[in-house]
């Protein structure tokens, strides 16, 4: 995989991720660009390379994230996003030979798998943290059901918006230039 | 023969344990230089995020009751809160000087004047994947800001104050209605009688739900309607926030465990969340001599 060709395209999916995704809410429920990059990333590249653009991926949104501390202080939190997100690589791994890797559909549909997952973590995470001597409220809503609720319509609307994303990173497959890991009989044989 | 792994795998199976580790360490551990980190990755990108809000407002602006009237009506009603701010500001202010004179205190080394310079602040970015949450301001000490600077939209409307977070270019948000945000002491005030004295009004601590409202309790024997106008009277704020408009009362319920006091829920009618830009209040305070005078 061309490294600057994810390097590219994963600022633009946090810049993505940080302003205009605003737009298209649908109350506070948001999609994530990032997350249907690092799917498409997971369904097409190697497999170790797969894992360290979902961590690079993931610890660029811990980064851009505050949390609330107090009144005065915001901590950037490393670790949920980024371990979500190599868990969603995780998941799309082990089932992405069971699905067409270069269909729209199946990128929309993965997204929402990878979605799910990594949400999942970085809400245990969360509720994790939140037992700690400090106790604080690490997610944005009033209460744990709202936020793992609005979570999984995100993840939804992550796969919606991870059809056309995927349609256009496909046409862009010829600059990643996704090689696998082994080459059988003069093929290339995916794993 | 012991399996090897390849030395990828096994740099990322380092990497993985390390953030695991980061994932669970103490909040004070963090503290002192993951913000740092994080402005290697976000101050670069900071114009791009800039250029998106812009590109985000004018797909979808904000919410704003006023953009639909001509410019001139729009002036004319910002300077009328305005003044009704001051107002209030003013009543406000009184009322405090009367405490503390009854309480036997030199109303001279009470003061508390100072001129404020209003500085606009573009928000060039906010947390991913929340709702809420600080959002960043392009804005920082070389423009006067400092912690706990307040912020306001339309010159009356209370958005929030600046964390402890400020750096010479740059500094963050903390929304009112960020539940890490402490709580605020509003003033509830019928938006029929601008001039109605506040000695009567009712006074409600407001507490922030996460949803973008505020809540809060009262008696039931106060008059509070949905609609009724929601000010600042909180003096653990800055002066230039007294009387500032905290938002509109959006509901009233009774409850049954308490019945002889009612929830208020209580609306902004502007959020950081949909703004592209706030104005920053800067208070510089008169310089005392060492009689105290300015």
């Amino acid at each position: 995989m061309r490294w600057h060709v994810f390097a590219i395209l994963g600022l633009i999916a946090l810049i993505f991720e940080t302003s205009l995704i605003d737009a298209i809410h649908i109350r506070d429920v948001k999609p994530s660009v990032c997350a249907a990059l690092a799917t498409f990333v997971a369904l097409s590249a190697p497999r170790i390379t797969a894992l360290w653009s979902c961590l690079i991926l993931g610890l660029l949104l811990d980064l851009s994230s505050d949390l609330s501390l107090d009144a005065n202080e915001t901590l950037h939190l490393i670790g949920p996003h980024t371990l979500g997100y190599v868990a969603g690589g995780l998941l799309v791994l082990q089932v992405r030979t069971t699905v067409f890797r270069r269909r729209p559909l199946a990128i929309g549909a993965m997204t929402i798998l990878f979605a799910l997952t990594a949400s999942t973590v970085i809400v245990t995470i969360y509720v994790v943290r939140s037992w700690y001597p400090d106790g604080l409220p690490y997610w944005a809503d009033t209460t744990l059901l709202a936020e793992i609720v609005r979570r999984f319509f995100g993840a939804i609307y992550s796969g919606l918006l991870g059809v056309p994303l995927g349609w256009m990173f496909v046409r862009l497959m010829p600059l990643w230039q996704f090689h696998s890991g082994t080459i059988r009989g003069g093929g290339v044989a995916w794993r | 023969m012991a399996r090897k792994i390849a030395p990828s795998k096994r740099a990322f199976l380092v990497a993985i344990a390390f953030i695991g580790v980061l994932t669970i360490v103490p909040n004070r551990w963090l503290r002192p230089w993951t913000s740092d980190l994080a402005a290697v990755v976000n101050v670069p990108l900071e114009p791009f995020e800039y250029a998106g809000t812009k590109i985000r407002t004018w797909f979808r602006p904000a919410p704003d009751p006023l953009s639909v009237e001509p410019e001139h009506v729009q002036r004319i009603i910002e300077d009328r809160d305005e003044v009704h701010a001051l107002y209030r500001a003013a009543q406000l202010r009184v009322e405090a000087l009367e405490q503390e004179i009854s309480e036997l205190q030199d109303a001279q080394r009470f003061h508390r004047g100072g001129t404020i310079t209003p500085v606009y602040a573009h928000i060039t970015g906010r947390s991913p994947g929340r709702g809420g949450g600080p959002v960043r301001l392009r804005a920082g000490t070389r423009q006067g800001v400092t912690p706990d600077t307040i912020a306001v939209y339309r010159g009356v409307h209370l958005i929030g104050r600046v964390t402890n977070d400020v750096r010479l270019l740059s500094s963050r948000l903390l929304p009112i209605t960020d539940r890490a945000a402490q709580w605020v002491i509003g003033i509830i005030l019928s938006p029929d009688d601008p001039t109605a004295p506040i000695s009567d009004a009712p006074r409600v601590h407001l507490k922030p739900l996460g949803n973008g409202t505020l809540s809060g309790e009262i008696e039931r024997a106060r008059d509070v309607r949905p609609g009724d106008l929601v000010r600042l009277a909180d003096l653990s704020w800055p002066d230039s926030a007294q009387g500032m408009i905290v938002g509109y009362v959006k509901s009233v319920d009774h409850q049954d465990d308490d019945p002889l006091r009612d929830v208020v829920v209580v609306e902004p009618r502007y959020l950081a969340a949909d703004l592209d830009a706030v104005t920053l209040k800067i208070e510089q305070l008169d310089e005392l001599d060492e009689d105290g005078e300015s």
